[in-house]
């Protein structure tokens, strides 16, 4: 696929509360040593896109810094590579982006300029992998304009239905009706907010989207040119978790902990990279007990780690208990502490016999550098 | 090219044959050590830490996984626009066609590669030792003495002075006398085999070195010997801190333990001097309900399910339910089947052990494998190779290949 470009939209999320105040969304950091981009990132470079942009809304140092020259998904390339925007003032244009298509509009010279027949857009919000070949062979057979890709929520679940753009597909794969966060739910075909395009296509949409004010791209295009445009849809069936909540964010994580799901998302032959720090491997002290569990390098662990998911450089002390917890980087607990039910942020210390209880489904949270 | 003040040159083209059939297909810096790490990622990584971007890395042995490894030198960040990392094999030239015949002769061919970078001083290092150490110290010693040579030198234990060059030296660190393995050791300052030398006094040492066909053209036999006899000034430069010479599969399995040592013998922990490698792109690993795991250092990729203690467990291991894995070193990628007890045993890269194995627990005087460079009890299975189901592996043994049904397993 390398004559595809992808373009990955960062927007941020307020539903995921204290993790994300300081960073975008798909800057949040997931199963141990990864960051959501990763995901996406990391199948496009799979499927051998080698031009990519990834447009940030704010809050987007975090980002900047682990992505860095791209280097790690083999995008620091003399040609294409990795370009990143942060967000600018342009005239024409407001200062903070309202909707995704201004965000697409500030990279006007980045899609007009790049040499790729294709663009694929994205989110970077979703833990999944995916072949997008796959998904290009699809998009030339259908002779399609645009594509969609979804996938079917298997539970009648109108707490998660009601919060997603919903897609109702015929038998010939055609979209013919799109819901956006529906009341009453008519399908569960979930998108996965990608979409493959001809690459002067969207230039042409954006162009005329921008120039009758309008934002949204799913409400502004594709639901008004549902008739006049072949829609198709391609259906994902691999494992999907897409973080939007607090909630899913922690239920994802969990999901790391069962072997299939873990086997589908880290398949040797479609890697998933990140940025390298060099952390040692972990080391199991004396009194270590750890069962069903997930652990980065760097840690230190000489208590109870069950069902939690501990990344890289994180400090478990003598006694400790930590119970159904995600512990994010450089976390110290030091000895005779309880936690359950957690989400520690980066470089929380929780001292000696602390205690910190969350409930099931309402995790507690700690924010970033908290000392406890 | 621009001047460099110090270009570092490792010596890595060793055959490393103590180390048997860990050897057999790489050479010795690139052997697994530590859980993530290569054995040369100690010296690349003080090289980095320690200022020096200059780095010829020479090859001769098996170099095919060694220069794989090493790449652009990315992961050391020796990957610079002006110097960086060289991997310099022995090449033919117009005048000859040889291999390296010796250390000195290696660097000796390598004359027109360091002039490129015109330094003051060149520091030669070996590819195979495990141990962090700041150069720049060294480096400062060898300009404040002034000295045409600076050798680091360590104490060892007195019993043991005699397997290693000893350095006599007088009150303020001059070595007066050098010798190879002595009977009778009058010091206790044993050579690291790492030295760094004015450049320009190198350079003429070397030349006449190649011209003397007696010579054997090494380092520790020739020209210290050499720079000595002519009266040059040499230093002993006193390291004090963690080094091994992990010449041995003993050796190599006693530095693998120093560092999950409970404090650590030698501490990887350290964010100021962090060891570098080429890290595998792998998922954290996974520690299941039924594992037990302490006392040990595991990485990367693992899948733990069975009971661990006192091992170091490489990147992309899995070790089934009710295995035991004691005292033991696992490669990266091997598979340890349901049931198998392991003990004291060097598993090798890709190897798969199957279920019920049971190695490095009894001994045998009938030991089809038996090995006398498997000394203490230490057992290594070769790398991609396949233990049947309910072998029974004797303690001392070197499985190069295993063949089905050599041993009963009664």
């Amino acid at each position: 696929m390398t004559n595809t470009m992808g373009i990955i939209l960062s927007e941020s999320n307020s539903q995921v509360y204290s993790l994300t105040e300081r960073r975008a969304i798909s800057a949040l950091p997931i199963a141990g040593r990864y960051r959501l981009i990763d995901f996406v990132l990391s199948n496009m470079v799979n499927s051998g896109i080698t031009n990519v942009g990834i447009v940030l809304k704010h809050k987007y140092s975090s980002l900047m810094d682990h992505l860095g020259s791209g280097r790690e998904w083999n995008l620091s390339r003399k040609s294409g590579g990795l370009r990143v925007f942060p967000p600018y003032i342009r005239r024409g244009l407001p200062g903070v982006a309202e909707g995704n298509i201004d965000l697409l509009a500030s990279t006007e010279s980045f899609i007009r300029k790049s040499k790729q027949q294709y663009a694929l857009l994205s989110t970077g919000n979703a833990v999944f992998n995916i072949n997008f070949t796959d998904v290009m062979d699809f998009h030339t057979q259908n002779n399609a304009e645009i594509t969609l890709v979804y996938y079917e929520h298997n539970q009648a679940d109108n707490r998660i239905l009601s919060n997603r753009v919903l897609l109702e597909v015929s038998e010939d794969n055609l979209v013919t009706r799109i819901e956006m966060r529906p009341g009453r739910p008519k399908s569960n075909n979930v998108f996965m907010n990608l979409i493959l395009l001809e690459r002067d296509f969207l230039h042409y949409l954006i162009d005329e989207a921008v120039s009758v004010g309008e934002h949204d791209f799913i409400r502004d295009i594709l639901i008004k040119n549902l008739s006049n445009l072949k829609i198709c849809a391609y259906k994902f069936d691999g494992y999907i978790g897409c973080v939007d909540s607090v909630r899913s964010y922690f239920e994802i994580s969990m999901d790391m902990l069962d072997a299939d799901i873990r086997n589908e998302l880290f398949n040797p032959d479609r890697p998933i990279y990140t940025k390298i720090k060099d952390q040692v491997p972990t080391k199991y002290e004396n009194n270590a007990s750890v069962h069903n569990s997930l652990i980065a390098d760097g840690c230190i662990i000489d208590g109870e780690v069950r069902n939690s998911i501990l990344f890289r450089g994180v400090n478990i002390g003598k006694g400790s208990k930590v119970f159904n917890s995600i512990v994010m980087q450089d976390a110290v607990i030091q000895a005779n502490c309880e936690l359950q039910h957690c989400i520690l942020d980066k470089e929380v210390v929780v001292r000696d016999a602390g205690r910190l209880i969350g409930e099931s489904g309402h995790p507690m949270i700690l924010g970033k550098g908290e000392i406890v | 090219m621009a001047r460099t003040e110090c270009v570092a040159m490792i010596l890595a083209g060793g055959q490393g044959s103590r180390l048997g059939a860990l050897t057999d297909e790489i050479a010795k810096p690139a052997v697994p050590f530590g859980g993530k790490y290569r054995i040369i990622d100690f010296v690349l990584s003080n090289c980095t830490h320690s200022g020096i971007s200059t780095v010829g890395v020479l090859t001769q042995y098996q170099p095919l996984d060694l220069n794989a490894y090493i790449g652009n030198g990315g992961s050391w960040d020796l990957d610079r626009n002006n110097g960086g990392v060289y991997v310099l094999p022995p090449y033919v030239s117009m005048q000859e066609n040889k291999w390296y015949k010796g250390t000195a002769n290696a660097i000796y061919h390598n004359i027109p590669f360091i002039e490129k970078f015109s330094p003051s001083y060149v520091l030669v290092l070996s590819g195979d030792h495990i141990y962090k150490m700041d150069y720049r110290r060294l480096i400062r010693y060898h300009k404040e003495t002034g000295a045409a040579a600076t050798i680091a030198v360590m104490p060892v234990p007195w019993e043991e002075a005699s397997r290693f060059g000893i350095m006599n030296t007088d009150d303020n660190g001059r070595i007066v006398e050098f010798l190879e393995k002595p009977e009778n050791p009058i010091s206790n300052q044993a050579s690291m085999g790492i030295y760094v030398f004015s450049w320009e006094s190198l350079r003429e040492y070397l030349i006449s070195d190649e011209l003397d066909s007696a010579s054997s053209n090494d380092f520790g036999k020739n020209i210290i010997p050499n720079m000595l006899d002519n009266n040059e000034s040499l230093y002993a430069y006193r390291f004090e801190g963690y080094w091994k010479d992990v010449g041995t599969l003993h050796s190599l399995w006693e530095a693998n333990m120093d560092i999950i040592a409970s404090p650590p013998v030698f501490n990887l922990h350290d964010h100021n001097w962090r060891i570098y490698s080429k890290n595998p792109i792998k998922p954290p690993h996974y520690i299941s309900s039924d594992a037990v795991v302490r006392n040990s250092c595991v990485t990367e990729g693992c899948h733990i399910c069975g009971y661990v203690d006192k091992s170091v467990i490489s990147d992309g291991v899995t070790i089934e339910k009710g295995a035991k894995v004691i005292d033991s070193i696992i490669f990266p990628n091997a598979h340890i089947g349901e049931g198998a007890v392991i003990e004291k045993t060097i598993v090798g890269e890709g190897a798969k052990v199957g279920r019920g194995v049971v190695c490095g627990v009894h001994s045998g005087d009938d030991n089809p494998y038996a090995s006398n460079l498997c000394t203490d009890g230490i057992v290594l299975i070769n790398g991609n190779i396949e233990i049947e189901d309910g072998a029974v592996i004797f303690k001392n043994s070197m499985v190069r290949t295993y063949e089905k049904g050599v041993i009963d397993n009664d």
